[in-house]
């Protein structure tokens, strides 16, 4: 037996009850995007907003990273609360760890199918955000499923050491909306990093997400393929991430 | 009988002679010690839950681990099963380090922990399959191998049940029947009747008589005295974290002597008196009294008998003699104080 076969056994039992339960679990995917659309649609109307590139409406500006706060909620929250509830209040979780899989073959087999998730909502809000707002489908878009899958993970690694660590659901709840907001918010979601003044522009510039938004926007509004630099940074983050949330995992877990 | 006397110096035990299965990759042991604790040791911060326990279980036998609430049993148990690491000492689960060797040792035992371990987001054939992967059994014979443990546990009409429409006592069988699903050379049971209703019990106790006579090594913790009594080959009683007895269960009650408990039902004004009369009489050991019940271990029934006719004749409403249970060698072993 195969420490693959193992893993996606895990992943493809996290994927049936999340098909199971599809009608809940899409229900962010789709009404976020919607809400925000509406929103902001009607509070802003036809106002000009002088450091739009041309063309681009303010609506369509924020729609990228919109979409990737649905993709970075579905990772950190769905993977958080899966595991926080296997461990608390659930049994079966100690039927899992029953089994010869090792925590290093659980703590991935999680993250996958968090990243998995992330992957199948983030599709969904973009779907539906282009139902909704005028965007031009370019072929550069076959990168967003890459680019989900990586956020996805980045956040679902953060997902699995938060879900691990903590103990109650609002503890889970009160971290994952300091941790997501702010970094979203100062991500560049609602406006232009380089209408920033330059010395918080170094901050905003450190910050992985503004690299997810910046990323998301190129491929989806300009059509661009040159993302590879903050797909680089992304990717290079998950690994210590990967490491930390397993190596955390294992201790909390077999003590 | 002094309690010093009771106490056991030794944890080994003879190989039990009976049927026993070898598992086809079973490594070469030299001798036929499935379990072997070795100064097995677990600290919880100050708090010693084992202690420097050293215990050899033979391959074949149910092995019973009583004592009080908080004793170690269960940490014991979890980490035979992987499930916490020793602190110190060690111990091999069929010639495997528990440690070093640990997913290995996870796939050759099978364990029923107190709660019942069922995923309810899927059904009963689910939780079995999913179990199965984990563990490695061949996509081809998964649905024989469900079949095989539905119709062990009397669970075949539940197959495609969701876990929330199971009893109590159904739960608890499919717990087992998941244990088995992997053909496990030892099974490890904490308490598995806890809350069953007698009948469940019943059943429980066959299937596990039954998978003992296949050589199936089982380790059983459990609280119903009987149910260890009925049930085990060999029994270590464990408190404080340590082992304090070991042997077979006429062993264990033969460590109370030739004494047998006098009950007398009493009429409630006599009680006292008839307490203060048995102070200091050479026949009569922790005397107890519960309502109108008065109670006392004696080696001389003839003496104890005569004392309370001959001078409480009108104030004896019944008077019974019983032997020793393991019940009364548990108590004698571990004191009357609650534990938490």
């Amino acid at each position: 037996m195969s420490s693959s076969h193992r893993i996606w056994a895990i992943v493809e039992k996290e994927m049936y009850v999340y098909f199971k339960y599809f009608h809940s679990e899409v229900s962010f995917a789709v009404l976020f995007p919607v809400f925000m659309i509406w929103t902001m649609g009607i509070g802003l109307g036809e106002a000009t907003i002088d450091w739009l590139p041309e063309g681009i409406s303010y609506v369509a500006f924020i729609m990228p990273g919109l979409i990737m706060m649905t993709v970075i909620s579905t990772g950190f929250f769905n993977t958080g609360f899966v595991m926080m509830f296997e461990k608390e209040y659930s049994d079966a979780f100690d039927g899992l760890i029953q089994t010869p899989v090792t925590t290093e073959e659980i703590a991935l087999a999680k993250i996958v199918a968090g990243t998995v998730k992330s992957l199948i909502n983030g599709l969904i809000s973009m779907v539906v955000v282009l139902v909704f707002v005028d965007l031009t489908v370019t072929s550069s878009w076959i990168l967003l499923p890459v680019l989900f899958a990586a956020c996805g993970f980045f956040f679902s690694c953060i997902g699995l050491a938060m879900g691990t660590w903590l103990k109650r659901g609002y503890q889970l709840g009160t971290l994952g909306n300091l941790l997501i907001f702010p970094l979203t918010f100062f991500g560049g979601l609602f406006f232009a990093v380089s209408e920033l003044p330059e010395n918080l522009q170094v901050v905003v510039n450190a910050n992985p997400v503004t690299w997810m938004i910046t990323a998301m926007r190129e491929v989806v509004l300009y059509g661009s393929w040159d993302v590879g630099l903050e797909m680089l940074g992304i990717l290079l983050i998950c690994i210590p991430l990967y490491l930390g949330a397993w190596r955390l995992f294992r201790k909390l877990v077999v003590n | 009988m002094k309690s010093s006397t009771l106490f056991s110096h030794t944890a080994t035990l003879p190989p039990t002679q009976g049927l026993y299965a070898a598992h086809p990759s079973a490594p070469q042991m030299d001798d036929d010690v499935v379990i072997r604790l070795d100064g097995l040791t677990k600290k919880f911060d100050d708090l010693v839950a084992v202690d420097g326990v050293d215990l050899e279980i033979p391959r074949g036998e149910i092995f019973g681990l009583l004592g009080p609430n908080g004793a170690g049993k269960t940490t014991i148990i979890r980490m035979l099963g992987g499930l916490s690491l020793p602190t110190s000492g060690g111990a091999t689960v069929l010639g495997l380090d528990i440690v070093k060797e640990t997913s290995e040792v996870k796939s050759r035992i099978g364990v029923v922990p107190q709660n019942n371990v069922l995923d309810r987001d899927i059904n009963v054939r689910q939780n079995l399959s999913y179990h199965a992967k984990l563990h490695g059994i061949p996509a081809g014979d998964i649905e024989s191998k469900i079949d095989e443990v539905l119709t062990f546990t009397e669970l075949t009409a539940k197959r495609d049940a969701k876990i929330d429409e199971l009893s109590g006592g159904m739960k608890r069988r499919l717990v087992v029947a998941k244990a088995m699903m992997h053909s496990p050379e030892v099974l490890i049971l904490d308490e598995p009747t806890t809350g069953l209703d007698p009948q469940s019990r019943r059943l429980v106790w066959d299937k596990v008589m039954s998978l003992r006579d296949t050589g199936i090594t089982i380790i059983l913790t459990t609280h119903y005295m009987d149910e260890a009594d009925a049930l085990c080959d060999h029994i270590g009683i464990i408190d404080h974290g340590k082992v304090i007895a070991l042997g077979t269960p006429e062993e264990l009650k033969a460590k109370l002597g030739h004494e047998i408990l006098l009950i007398a039902q009493l009429k409630v004004e006599a009680r006292d008196r008839v307490r203060e009369s048995l102070e200091g009489k050479p026949f009569a050991y922790d005397v107890t009294v519960e309502g109108n019940k008065l109670q006392f271990r004696t080696d001389d029934k003839k003496a104890a008998a005569t004392h309370l006719l001959a001078h409480y004749a009108d104030d004896v409403e019944t008077l019974q003699f019983r032997e020793p249970t393991l019940e009364d060698v548990f108590i004698e072993m571990t004191g009357r104080e609650l534990r938490e």
